[in-house]
This record gives structure tokens, sequence and C-alpha cells, in this order.
């Protein structure tokens, strides 16, 4: 006994110096973490309809329970996992091609010396993302059909026709290119931010030592920028589940179903559409189940490999 | 002195985010009067207890008073300077009823591309408005299922006396469990779902007449594809879109190969399962025919956004189109009209049945469903008076055409431009306030229609002989499916679902290779199966053996 | 600094330069197109012979949206709620930030934790509503302002720009008996302007974009952003259906117009945003 209270005591001391150097940074903390809990977490406790018939006038807490009932119906359903596949492959194309394009797009406009291209650059890139799906689709309309701009310039080219929209092979690759062009410029100006803050003097001494510009982009540049990418690649990762509704469901057609239903068009239409909001909440609950799981065990991987990891 | 220097730092924070902000207005200016409405209430609540004493406004003349709060659509079309809430309009409504029913209307806007969603949260929240609508069947069978709504069916018998009269036929589909859950609101004009169009130029130029059956049609669209009447570019005999949410292109086609030997068929198979019913595979196969033999627009599947339909048809590339009724399709006309200055395309019924009738789908006579939310049972009388008051086909007039519309020598009245109407400081949509009755007497009259018809051209492209052609042609095999007011769990859950995979099932079966109907065919309604399909369509029989026989 | 201008340098510069600017141009051109269907006659896009370039030229979408007037007194009060939601969100995301990047701090690991996984939870719309009327915010500004006041994923991002910082600058500042306020507020925060920049940015836009609060906190139509009067009329086609034929489509070149207008204030007030980034190199070669 006594012994625990002297060490408690001898910790009393040391924490009361512990906190006269960082009481301020907890008291910082507050705010966002009563934040946190009042609008982040609190709601959480709400996804309990998931394991209920949901009726919008008894309420959260007396709709009657039903247990594992909606579980089971999106598990048993073939539709679903055609859905969590369809979900898998695009989200993948999407890291593949659409992850490393904003930072050899940095990377490079960080080279380039005439300003003006470089702002103007910047500004253009991030101007796609202003758009909605729904004029980004219609434009990819008029420009991939078969009667489009591309298949009309194929023709005259002597070519055959290629059925960017109603084969699913190429729709995804329309689809993948068409989330580069749009989100891009976003990445981009995060990487040109870390690459701002960067020491410049760096990147000079390598001229002097004679380095080549790609042994110095590799060597300097982007070591510089790594936590920055660690960092947005461990976010994405957790989101491999997840998918944005409006994109594959205003680029998608009925012949490219089979690659264009994923998770989120799912829930719409078997869930929202019918204002099943249990059901919905039962398959958001297992998106964010298999998003922690991913995003804990990515964040460990990266810590192990040196990296740093986010939390 | 820590103290300060925490303040001092704290400020430091706010400032340099601040500067950042773009120097904007302090962090205390949050804009807009946030609780307007509210302010309104407590306003009121203060001021009649300070009065107390004194002698009470003037209630007696009609009843206690009350409030009512009223849900209102908000298009993004609101007069400048005004609010959907608030307006000329709005102050017409609000200025009549209390002086007639001593109740202060209050409106409350949801914004119209999300209505169903936001009245369902609302609903959730327990504070919706007093009085609330919706178009959709499923709503409304699920807030009565669930006890969310007030029992009218008192009020309804008490003060209903308008509505009765005008609207009496239609309200049983307002029923669930033999109560008055929700008042019907009576749509307008009387038109057909879809119309078919033809080029009469081309049928000339070809010396053809206008087609009275499907075989003959498929002999215009072959020779419009070998002969290419207008020389055009890219001919296409018969132009299809791909929109995902609509069975506009197809429907009318492919139920003419459907069989109705009886109200029961009728009411099982709908409009909405059409495309499923005994026989319809024929017609879908005839499509595909069509479509391999290259008479439908080759990409329409991907044509999701309709762009490329909507330009083909009014570039005058098109021999044949089915669209909605009105609307898009007279525009693409008045289009073409204006670059060619010639009648193009008439209307035209040649779908015919097995028995060589025709079967031209109307829309149900009722629409919206308004509905007074169990919360708000204390006020459904002076709810019932407010649609019992707009029931009335002079007031009904006034709200739709403005109280200071004129009429023409027709008995139509004359519908102010969207200039005029902003200028005066009315809505954009003055429909929107009109909640129950959209049906006038002068709908009823064929000269008045065509009259209104060819005075609303934003151009002139048609003279009143089309229209008259148009209002006959509309009215060859009019026909309106049974509705009753049921809807089963299957349906509620799974109907909207099975509804966008049918669209997918014809446009898959159309755009394939002939060879492959047959089994495709068999996959994807066996997915349809799957997807709950035979469970809807058993409970539809079922009901009507058990309720209607 | 020969190097810099050697000839394969300049060939260097002059391949990336027009790599960019082509780049550029395909970026455009959704955007060349938006604009060109605004000034555009509603038969000349009806009938597609609109794609990149205006035809039958009018300015009468323009003339209509600013006429409409919801639109006009939405587009004011947008301006002020994306002002005052950016400062709010920021400093919100400094404050979680700043003490979350020193990792000598007791109890971070947790609390980052948790704002992470927040990124990964969604409870669905009607748990949400019920916790914003519990708090007394609905059909208040606050229900557009406080809900999305911190998003983990830009705190996250400002954390890694604080991590990146040299701490022997940290520890100096110490030395000189400057408070975590002060050494935060004076070495800290200069450093990372351009990524504060950036999130400000980010915070602004998601603000201006965002759609879901609107339709769903707030009823009265004088707290409806610009987005939202827009979305009312963009999306009549679903609408047209349920009511019957006779409602009338809004022609592509109203919504067209609508979007352009909607933008304008971003392009605007983007190279403001862009001078802190040039700043934060200048900062940091006098640090260094």
């Amino acid at each position: 006994m006594k012994e625990v209270k002297k060490t408690q005591g001898g910790n009393k001391t040391t924490f009361k110096v512990y906190m006269q150097n960082y009481w301020q940074l907890y008291l910082m903390l507050v705010i966002p973490v009563i934040y946190m809990i009042l609008l982040r977490y609190k709601p959480m406790l709400g996804a309990i309809i998931a394991f209920k018939k949901f009726n919008i006038f008894a309420g959260i807490w007396d709709s009657p329970w039903i247990g594992l009932a909606h579980f089971k119906e999106a598990f048993s359903s073939r539709d679903f996992w055609n859905a969590l596949k369809n979900t898998l492959i695009l989200n993948l194309g999407d890291l593949i091609l659409g992850f490393p394009m904003p930072v050899l797009l940095a990377v490079f406009l960080f080279e380039i010396k005439n300003i003006g291209i470089r702002k103007a650059t910047q500004t253009i890139l991030y101007l796609p993302n202003f758009l909605s799906w729904v004029i980004i689709a219609g434009i990819i309309t008029q420009l991939f059909s078969t009667s489009g701009l591309v298949n009309e310039i194929f023709r005259n080219m002597g070519m055959s026709e290629v059925n960017f929209l109603s084969s699913p092979f190429i729709w995804r690759f329309v689809y993948w290119f068409s989330g580069i062009w749009h989100d891009a410029g976003y990445s981009l100006i995060i990487y040109l931010a870390a690459l701002t803050a960067t020491d410049p003097s760096l990147g000079e001494a390598a001229y002097i030592d004679g380095a080549t510009r790609l042994q110095r982009i590799w060597h300097v540049t982007i070591p510089q920028i790594r936590p920055t990418i660690s960092t947005l690649l461990i976010m994405q990762l957790g989101k491999m589940v997840s998918i944005d509704f409006d994109r594959p469901y205003m680029m998608g057609n009925t012949l490219v179903k089979s690659a264009s239903d994923v998770i989120s068009t799912y829930v719409y239409s078997i869930g929202l559409q019918a204002a099943r909001f249990d059901f919905a909440t039962a398959v958001g609950l297992f998106q964010s189940v298999v998003g922690i799981i991913l995003v804990l065990s990515v964040n460990k991987i990266s810590k192990k490999m040196g990296e740093g990891g986010i939390m | 002195m820590r103290k300060a220097r925490l303040v001092k730092s704290t400020v430091a924070v706010v400032l340099s985010a601040a500067m950042l902000a773009g120097c904007g207005g302090g962090s205390s200016s949050t804009g807009g009067s946030g609780d307007s409405g509210n302010t309104t209430t407590t306003a009121a609540a203060g001021g009649s207890s300070d009065n107390s004493g004194g002698g009470a406004a003037a209630p007696e003349a009609s009843g206690e008073e009350v409030t009512i709060s009223v849900m209102v659509w908000d298009r993004g079309n609101a007069a400048p300077g005004t609010t959907p809430e608030d307006n000329t309009l709005t102050d017409y409504i609000k200025q009549n009823v209390k002086e007639k029913y001593n109740i202060n209307v209050e409106y409350v806007s949801v914004p119209r591309s999300s209505s169903d969603d936001k009245v369902n949260i609302m609903m959730a929240g327990g504070n919706a408005p007093d009085i609330i609508f919706t178009y959709s069947q499923n709503l409304f069978n699920n807030f009565a299922q669930n006890g969310g709504l007030a029992d009218l069916t008192a009020a309804y018998d008490a003060y209903g006396v308008n509505l009765k009269q005008n609207q009496g036929e239609i309200q049983a589909m307002g029923q669930y469990d033999g109560k008055q859950y929700a008042i019907l609101k009576q749509r307008g004009l009387e038109m057909p779902r879809h119309l078919g169009f033809i080029r009469k130029d081309w049928l000339d130029a070809m010396g053809m007449e206008i087609p009275k059956t499907k075989e003959e049609l498929a002999t215009y669209l072959q020779a419009v594809k070998d002969q290419n009447p207008g020389g055009v570019d890219k001919v296409i005999p018969w132009a299809m879109g791909g929109r995902a949410d609509t069975e506009k292109n197809y429907l009318t086609f492919v139920s003419s190969y459907v069989d109705l030997p009886t109200d029961k068929d009728a009411y099982v198979y709908n409009e909405v399962y059409m495309a499923v019913a005994p026989g319809a595979v024929d017609g879908i196969r005839k499509l595909n025919e069509f479509y391999n033999a290259g008479l439908i627009s080759q990409d329409f599947a991907t044509d999701t956004t309709e762009d490329i339909y909507k330009a083909q048809v009014s570039a005058g590339n098109v021999g044949f189109f089915v669209d909605d009724t009105g609307g898009t399709s007279w525009d693409l006309m008045s289009i073409l009209y204006s670059s060619t200055g010639k009648t193009a395309f008439v209307p035209v019924q040649c779908f015919d049945l097995p028995d060589g009738s025709y079967r031209s789908v109307y829309e149900p006579r009722y629409g919206m469903y308004v509905m007074v939310p169990k919360t708000s049972e204390a006020k459904v009388d002076a709810c019932l008076k407010y649609l019992d008051w707009m029931s009335d086909p002079e007031i009904a007039e006034n709200i739709s055409y403005t109280p200071e519309h004129e009429r023409d020598e027709a008995g139509v009245p004359i519908a102010l431009t969207e200039a005029q109407l902003f200028e005066k400081g009315y809505p954009g949509t003055l429909d929107d306030l009109s909640i129950v009755n959209g049906f006038l007497e002068w709908m009823t009259n064929k000269d008045s229609v065509v009259s209104y018809w060819s005075q609303s051209q934003a151009v002139e492209w048609e003279d009143k002989a089309w229209f008259e052609n148009y209002y006959d042609v509309m009215n060859v095999g009019k026909f309106r499916y049974p509705t009753y007011p049921f809807i089963s769990d299957a349906e509620a859950n799974y109907g909207k679902n099975i509804e966008d995979m049918m669209v997918e099932y014809v446009y898959r079966l159309i755009s394939c290779p002939t060879s492959e109907f047959d089994a495709l065919q068999q996959a994807e309604y066996s997915n349809l199966q799957n997807a709950g399909l035979q469970q809807i369509l058993d409970a539809r029989a079922e009901y009507y053996d058990a309720n209607v026989q | 600094m020969s190097t810099l201008n050697s000839k394969g340098e300049r060939r260097f510069q002059l391949c990336w330069n027009t790599i960019f600017i082509v780049v550029s141009i395909i970026a455009l051109i959704p955007i060349f197109r938006v604009i060109s269907v605004s000034l555009s006659s509603k038969d000349a896009i009806l009938s597609g012979k609109v794609f990149l370039y205006p035809v039958q030229i009018t300015t009468e979408a323009y003339v209509r949206a600013f006429r409409s007037g919801s639109f006009l007194s939405s587009f004011g009060f947008s301006i002020v709620l994306m002002l005052v939601a950016t400062v709010v969100c920021m400093v919100m995301t400094i404050l979680a930030a700043y003490p979350l990047s020193k990792t000598t701090l007791k109890g971070t690991g947790i609390i980052m934790t948790l704002f992470v996984l927040t990124m990964y939870l969604d409870p669905g719309i009607i748990p949400k509503y019920l916790n914003i009327r519990d708090l007394k915010m609905l059909d208040k500004v606050w229900a557009l302002i406080i809900p999305e006041a911190l998003s983990a994923y830009n705190m996250i991002i400002m954390c890694t720009a604080f991590k990146s910082l040299d701490s022997s600058l940290y520890e100096a500042a110490k030395i000189d008996g400057c408070t975590e306020f002060q050494v935060m507020s004076k070495i800290a925060l200069p450093l990372v302007y351009p990524t504060m920049a950036t999130l400000a940015l980010f915070y602004a836009v998601g603000r201006w974009n965002r759609l879901s609060d609107v339709l769903y906190y707030v009823n009265s139509s004088n707290l409806y952003t610009v987005q939202m009067v827009l979305k009312q009329l963009i999306e009549s086609i679903k609408i047209s259906q349920e009511e019957g034929a006779v409602s009338q489509l809004v022609a592509d070149n109203i919504k067209s117009a609508s979007i352009v207008i909607s933008m304008t204030p971003m392009v605007i007030a983007y190279p403001f945003i862009q001078k802190y980034f040039t700043q934060g190199i200048m900062l940091g070669a006098v640090k260094g």
C-alpha cells in the first residue's frame, strides 16, 4: 500500500511538472474533443437501428429489435456481393491510376520555373472539382458514345469503333480517367502546399552535388512530401469499401450495370429509395467496421515499415 | 498575467485564421435571420398575454384563432425580393383564410427536388408542418401504416363540402384501414402518359399513309431506313434515349402486345409491371428485331442523359419517336419546325392491341397525397377548412392563375408570363400553392384546351389544326388502370428497385444480339424474380381477390 | 547555378510546360463547355449544336438567373456563411491538430485514433438529424456551420504539416519563455501557411458546395445557400414525371449559367489564397 502511495506521490510531482508544461495543449483540445463526442460519436448511438425494424414514429429507442435480419438480407443477396466486388475493383483502379497522378503532377509542376504556368495549371486543374458528376457524365457521353466525337475521329482515321460506354471492361477505364480528371487537382494542392513548405536549399545542394534531375526528385523532393503521401494513402486505403454515389450512378448505364453497381447504388436502390433507413444503416455499419479494420491495420503496417502512420 | 497572455494568443489564432479566410466579416455576423418562423409565434404569444386584459381582437366571427403551418415547395423560382413562404400569392391566401375562418397560415418551404426525403426526416423528428404532401403512394402508406398520420375522417365529413363535391370520387385512395388519412389532389388537364410522333413530310414523300398498326409502322421504319426520304446525314428511323428512370420510349409499344382480359389482370400488372406481363416479351423481341435491323438508335442505352436523342429529333434526323406527352417533345418539335418552317411531326396512334383497338394510358385522376401528421392532430379541423376552401374551383383558379387573372373569349384563364408574375411578386410556379384542386372547368372542353395550347406556345410553331388533331389522337383508346389504396410490404420495399431493374431488363434485351435474346431474357427475368417481382405480383393478385371481387 | 540554364534544363522546361498546358486544356474542356452552353440559345443546345463554343450567343440565361429573387439573396448569404464557416473550421482544425502533432503529449494516440475513426463512421441521416434537433440547432444558421466544423481528413493533413516542422525551432522558443500558444501562433503557424491556405480553401469550397445540411437542417428559405437554389433549378426531370406532363423543364443554358455564376467567387478568390503558397517559401528561407 505504502509503496503504491509513494509511487503515486512521485507520479503526482512529475505529473505536475508535466501539466505545467503541457496544460495549454490540453486546453486547446477541449473544444475539438467535445465537438467530436457530441457531433460524431453521439449520433453513432442511433446506428443501432441497424438491428431494429425502424419505425420513424416510434423513434430509434422504441422501435422493435429484429437482430441481424438486415445483415442477413444483405449478406445473402448476390447483388450485395456483386456491388462489393465492383466497389473494390473501382476503388482499386482509382488507387493505382488515380493516386500517383497528383504526386507526379505536383513534383513536376514544382520543377517548372515559369511561375505563370505553374500558378495557372494549379488553378485550372482544381476547376473540374466544381462540376457535378451529372455534368461530367453528360460531356463524357457526348465524347465517348459510339456516335460521339472520339469515335468520329477514330472512324475518320479508318479505325474501328470502340464501345467505351457499353463494354463493362472499357467503361471502367473511362470511369477511372474521369476520376483523375475530376479529382487530381484536389490532392495536387495538398502536395504543392507540402512542397512549398519544404526547404529549397536541399534541392540546390543536390544540384551542386551534380545529381540528375530524376535522382534529385527521387532522393530530395519525394522524401520531403513522403509523410503527406503516406498520410493520404492510409486514409484512402481505409475507404476501400466506401464509394461516392454520384460518380458511378451518373456515369453508369444499363449496359454496364455489371461493373457500375456498387455499394452506394445498392443501398440507394434497396434501402433509401424505399425509405428503409434501418437497412441502409446496416450496410453503412458494415462499411464502417471494414473501414476501421482496414485503416487500423494499414496504419500499423505503415508504422512497422517506418513510415510513421497517422495515429 | 497568464490569463492575459492566453487571451492574447487565442485572439492571435482566431485572427490569423480570419485573415486566411479573406478578411471577411467578423465571426459574429452570422448572416440570415435564423429563426424568423419562431419569432412570429413567440411574438404572437407575447402579444396576446400583454393584451389579455383589454378587448381581444375580433375572433368571434368564425371560431377560435388557430395557426397552421403548411408545407410549400421551393423550386428556386421565387420573384426577386420574395420567398416561397412570403409573397403576393401567400398574402392573398393568408388574408382570405384569416377572414373566413380566423386561421393564421404560415408556410414552411421544402426543396422540391428532395421533397419526400425531407418530409420523411421531418416526420422522424416530430417537427413536420401541419399540412404535408407527397406524390408517393409508398410514403403515404408507410406513414399511415406506422401510425404517423392524423385521422381526417370526421373533419372531412364535417368540413369537406367542396372537397366532396369536386374531388369526392378520388378520395378513396387516401384511405387506410377504412379511415381517411389523406386528401387527394386532383390532377389538371387529362393527358395520356406517352404519345408517338411520326414525320408527316416523310410519309408524304414516300407516298405512305399515317400508319394505323404496328405492322404499317414497321413498313414505314424500314422504308425510312432504305429511302432516307429527308436526305439527312444519318437517318434514325426510331429514336430512343437511355434514361434509366423512365420507360417512356418503349412501354406503349411493348404493352400493346399484352392482352388484359380482366380487370384483375389490369390491376395486377398495372402500367408499372407491363414489361413483364404475359405477352410483353414478344413486344421486346420485336424491338430487338428492329434494333438489330438498324431501325432504332444504335447507342440509345448509353445515352443516359438523352442529349443525343434530343439532338437527333430536333435536328430532323428521326422518323419516329415516343415520348412523354407535352413538355419536352413539343420543345423538340418546335425547334425542328422553326428550322424547316413546315409541319414535320404529327401525333400518331398505331400500337394496335391484339383485338385491333388501342390503349392510350392516362394518369389516374388523383395526384398528390395531402396529409396531416399525428403530431398536429389538434389542428385537423383547421387544416380541413383550409383544404376545403382551396377546393372551390373559383379559389383554385385564383391561386393557379393569380387573383387578378383574366379569361379569354374561350373561357380559358390567361396565364401571366414569368416577367409579369415576378414584377407583381408572385412565385414562378403558382400551382404549388393550390394543393387539392388542379382541375378547372375549361379543361373539359376541347376548344378551350386547343386554344390554351396554341396560345401557350413560346414561339408560334403550329397552327390550331395541329393541336386539334393532337387532342383527337390523344383521346383515341383512352384507358386508365384500376387503382386501389393498397401497397404490399414487398412492393413498398422492393418496388422502386424492381422498376429500375425492369428498365434495365428491357434496354438490355432490345440491344442484345438476336441469338442471345432468349438466354438473356431468362437470366434477366430470374434476376427480377430474385429481387422480389413475383412476391409483388402475387400480393397484388391476392389483394384483388380478397377485396375487390 | 549553371545547370539551371543548361540546354537540358531548357529542353526540360519547354517539354513540361507544354505537357502542363495540354493537361490544363483537357481539364478546361468541361468548363469551356459549361460556359458555352450558358451563352447559347435553348434551341441550339437541344439540337446538340453546342459543344465547345457557344452557338446563337445570348446572355438571356444570365439575365434570368440574376432576375430570380432567391438566387441573388442566397448568393450574398452563401458568401457570408462561407467566410464564417471557414474561420470556425480553421480554428477548430488548428486547435486539434497542433496538440496532436506533439508526439510527446500523453493521450494523443488515443484521441488521434478517435478522430481518424470518425472518417469511417456514418450513422445515417436520421440519427444525425435527431442529434441536431436535440442540440437545438434546427433551422438556425449554426446547423450549417457546427456539424462540419472539423474534418478529420483536413485535421490530419494539418497535423502532418506540423509534424514535418523542425522541432528545434520550438525548443529555442520555449527556452525564450514562450508559452505553447505563443509558440504555435508565432512560430508554427507562419511556417505552415501553405497548408493552412490549402485547408481554408477546402473548407470554403466544401461549405460552398455542401447541400445535405441545407436540405435537412433548415427550413427557412432565407437560409438556403446558392447551391441549394441551383439544385432546385437543375433537378427537374423526376419532378415532371410525378406531376404529369404539364410542368416545364428548365433550359440547359440557365442551369449552366447558374453553375458558372456559382463558380465565380472561388475562381476570383483562388489567386489570393495562392499568395500564401509563396509566402511560406519566403518564411522558410528566412528561417533557414
